[in-house]
């Protein structure tokens, strides 16, 4: 065909997709072409013909199962290999490849291991949800609460920003900060929540056996709550030296003092994990600036030479990755649920060994959206009564630990004292605080079902089960801290039996995993559950090991192998760092 | 607010971009059931898009998964510049044609079979009209799959979403005049498939 316009023209025009101009010359082309005219109806018979194609649909609804990958790869930055795509083959159940890990029994005891940028300390944020379980007999009444509270809490400026606190810098005077202030209004807003919800007493014990079953419907109408501003969330710092770091046993040493701990995909009304990881990436954010502000303090010419003299990956473009790819490395997060009591035994028993710090921030204060988080955690005056019990008790044995790691050689004091067998400091002041928890225990173990059997206040019925985000970190990398590592004192890491070195593909995603060296073999899932998945991460995690020491490169025990040039990198790099890859 | 956590029933063809801008606020603030609305009313456009143009269902059905997934933890990097859907439906073209750099090409006789021989039936219609619909379809399909990824998907934009050529710039990352002249290549080539069909089949 020879036209005097260019064909394609024609089929903008079909599609509507002409200038004024070249609509008038294809209009013209139409007219005198009898080839172009041709061309448009073949064109147009195209077009028919391509609408009579039916249209597919998908073979299920993805929609949970989508939002249970999305939660997963957010908090976990992968998706498990388990809760890949549900494919045609499986539409029956689509929960079918869910992670096995999560049908563990006591529905609750799953730890969700999240490589997370960033941050400097081991911190615990706690996420509470007053009402969770109450929710199934509350829904109606929590419908109504948005509004009120919504309304009460606006008159609330965010005006707590500044209040931004750093962990480390100012564990031991938070506990007064303003951000616990907000109480107030919480306690109208939890006031309302108690008036809306008039025997909604529910004994832990009885917590429905799937404790997320519930959540749903209340955490939503909760979340809506949160169109309002200032919504504010509780957090624990716990600052942990490096060398107790060891990621393996983190969750082993820390968290097994018998506090159920889990994350339940399932449940993904709060978005709580979300939430730690964005509040990770805001605290990464942070870094990054310190860093950049570091190397701009460094660069004039006059300090060049304190430049030379820092270590290598200090001041430089690297240093700052390094700096991100280390706490990458140094931080995980865990998601558990307790009750106030057993949440309370976790942090006297953490505070007796690391620095505590527990205070409730605004999520705004933190970097993150204005709505991040809705959730009315400290509606329920039982839940602030806890709070501000385990709050005094974290003060009190910071400071009882701090003072005893001064007395004895006149150390720089805020460093937690390596106390594994420091004799236990306070526990539960029964007498001050609250009389309640392990009374309220005993209470419930001997009459379940009884309503009105408990001793102490009636509204303690209403303490329910507290979600808390734990984002543990290790030696943080915060202003204090980025100039702590001036002089670099980290320990360096030995095993007896070297390290194993994983690397496998999934998803078009490498994954790296490094674990002291054992005999056994280890299981798949103990090798993924501490993956992370930038290189720079996994060499961070190298750089922390002692010279000499042995690396073994892994790669067959899990679904693919990495790549050569991958596994080619690592080697160097190990080489360059002064490790061994027999 | 207030109405935002109700399943929207009404607008759920819509591109309804103040819905989903505030569905996309919400799942930012944590709900995460916002999003999944998001999902739900996506899910069956997006996978009918990647399936003319995968022709595999279970290519579709993964790399709408997958789209989604990222599109989630991707989504506070979503300016609002463009639709919600215009930027998913880029994530999963990406995610398509990554996987498909990955993977060789998997054999089509069987996808063809699979594909034509899922048509509904029985509809009401005189059997010689189905046979002649069963057959135009059949047609258009091994036409379809003798395109280029590109063409076809240039093509299923353009004719089975009916986007605008700048929607299906932004897309597949082009500019308006390569979609302009590439769907007219498209469409030459399928015209080009079908009479070369058309005839084989006559002679």
């Amino acid at each position: 065909m020879s036209h005097q316009i260019p064909e394609e023209l024609i089929s903008a025009y079909l599609d509507g997709e002409l200038t004024s101009d070249e609509q008038l010359l294809v209009e013209e082309a139409l007219r005198t072409d009898p080839q172009a005219q041709q061309l448009l109806d073949e064109l147009q018979s195209l077009h028919d013909h391509l609408q009579s194609i039916p249209r597919s649909e998908p073979s299920q609804d993805y929609t949970e199962h989508i939002l249970h990958r999305a939660e997963r790869t957010i908090l976990t930055g992968t998706s498990e290999p388990g809760s890949g795509p549900v494919t045609a083959q499986s539409p029956a159940n689509p929960t079918v490849t869910l992670p096995a890990a999560q049908d563990s029994p006591g529905n609750w005891k799953h730890i969700i291991w999240a490589s997370t940028a960033l941050a400097a300390t081991l911190l615990l944020a706690l996420l509470l949800q007053p009402d969770e379980p109450i929710s199934r007999q509350l829904t109606d009444a929590t419908h109504e609460l948005p509004k009120a509270t919504s309304s009460g809490e606006q008159a609330d400026p965010v005006a707590d920003d500044d209040e931004n606190i750093t962990p480390m810098e100012s564990q031991l005077e938070s506990e007064e900060s303003a951000d616990f202030d907000e109480g107030d209004d919480l306690a109208g807003a939890g006031a309302m929540s108690k008036k809306a919800a008039p025997g909604a007493a529910i004994q832990l014990k009885n917590r429905p056996t799937t404790p997320f079953g519930n959540a749903k419907a209340a955490g939503i109408t909760i979340e809506s709550a949160a169109d309002s501003n200032s919504p504010e969330d509780l957090f624990l710092f716990v600052s942990l030296p490096q060398k107790e770091f060891d990621q393996q046993t983190v969750v082993r040493t820390l968290l097994q003092q018998e506090v159920p701990f889990g994350y339940d995909p399932a449940n993904r009304n709060g978005l709580s994990a979300a939430n730690a990881y964005r509040y990770n990436q805001a605290m990464a954010d942070e870094a990054t600036e310190l860093a950049l502000i570091e190397q701009e303090k460094a660069s004039p010419l006059a300090d060049r030479k304190r430049n030379q003299d820092a270590p290598k990956d200090e001041a430089s473009a690297d240093g700052i990755q390094n700096t991100l790819a280390r706490n990458a490395a140094n931080t995980r997060v865990v998601t558990i649920e307790a009750s106030p009591e057993e949440l309370e035994e976790l942090v006297v028993n953490l505070s007796n060994q690391y620095q505590v710090n527990l205070g409730v921030e605004k999520y705004a204060a933190r970097g993150f959206s204005q709505q991040a988080t809705t959730r009315r955690q400290l509606d329920s005056p039982v839940n602030r009564a806890a709070v501000e019990r385990i709050q005094a008790l974290a003060t009190q044995n910071n400071l009882q630990r701090a003072s005893a790691a001064r007395a004895p050689a006149g150390k720089p004091a805020a460093k937690p004292a390596d106390t594994g067998d420091a004799k236990p400091l306070k526990t539960l002041p029964e007498t001050t605080q609250s009389p309640e928890p392990s009374a309220k225990r005993d209470k419930e173990r001997a009459d379940q079902n009884s309503d009105d059997s408990l001793a102490g206040s009636p509204r303690q019925r209403q303490t329910e089960t507290l979600r808390v985000v734990v984002v543990i970190e290790a030696n943080a990398v915060t202003a204090s801290a980025l100039a702590a590592r001036k002089a670099p004192s980290l320990a360096k890491k030995k095993s007896q039996k070297g390290w194993e070195l994983y690397t496998w593909q999934e998803d078009e995603v490498t994954y790296f995993t490094l674990l002291p060296g054992t005999n056994r073999l280890k299981t798949a899932q103990e090798i993924k559950d501490i993956a992370v998945k930038d290189i720079r991460a996994i060499r961070a995690q190298l750089d922390q090991l002692q010279k000499g020491e042995s690396v073994f490169l892994h790669g067959r025990r899990l679904n693919t192998k990495a790549s050569a040039t991958l596994t080619k990198q690592l080697t160097e790099y190990c080489k360059k760092i002064g490790l061994k890859t027999p | 607010m207030g109405t935002i956590f109700r399943p929207s029933t009404s607008d759920y063809s819509g591109a309804g971009v103040r819905d989903d801008a505030q569905l996309i606020t919400d799942t930012l603030a944590g709900d995460t059931e916002a999003f999944g609305q998001l999902v739900h009313k996506y899910q069956s456009r997006l996978f009918n898009t990647l399936f003319q143009v995968t022709r595999n269902r279970e290519e579709a059905e993964d790399v709408m998964q997958e789209a989604f997934v990222q599109a989630f933890v991707k989504l506070d990097s979503f300016q609002g510049n463009s639709a919600f859907y215009t930027w998913l439906y880029r994530i999963a073209f990406n995610l398509s044609i990554s996987r498909k750099r990955k993977k060789k090409p998997q054999t089509s006789v069987d996808q063809q079979r699979e594909v034509s021989g899922s048509e509904p039936i029985d509809s009401g219609e005189l059997p010689t009209d189905r046979l002649l619909r069963e057959e135009r379809a059949a047609q258009l399909h091994q036409a379809m799959m003798c395109l280029q990824d590109e063409h076809r998907a240039v093509l299923t934009l353009r004719e089975m979403e009916g986007f605008c050529y700048e929607t299906i710039g932004e897309i597949l990352d082009l500019p308006a005049g390569t979609v302009r002249s590439r769907l007219h290549r498209a469409r030459m080539q399928l015209h080009n498939q079908l009479k070369a069909i058309l005839h084989e089949n006559s002679s």
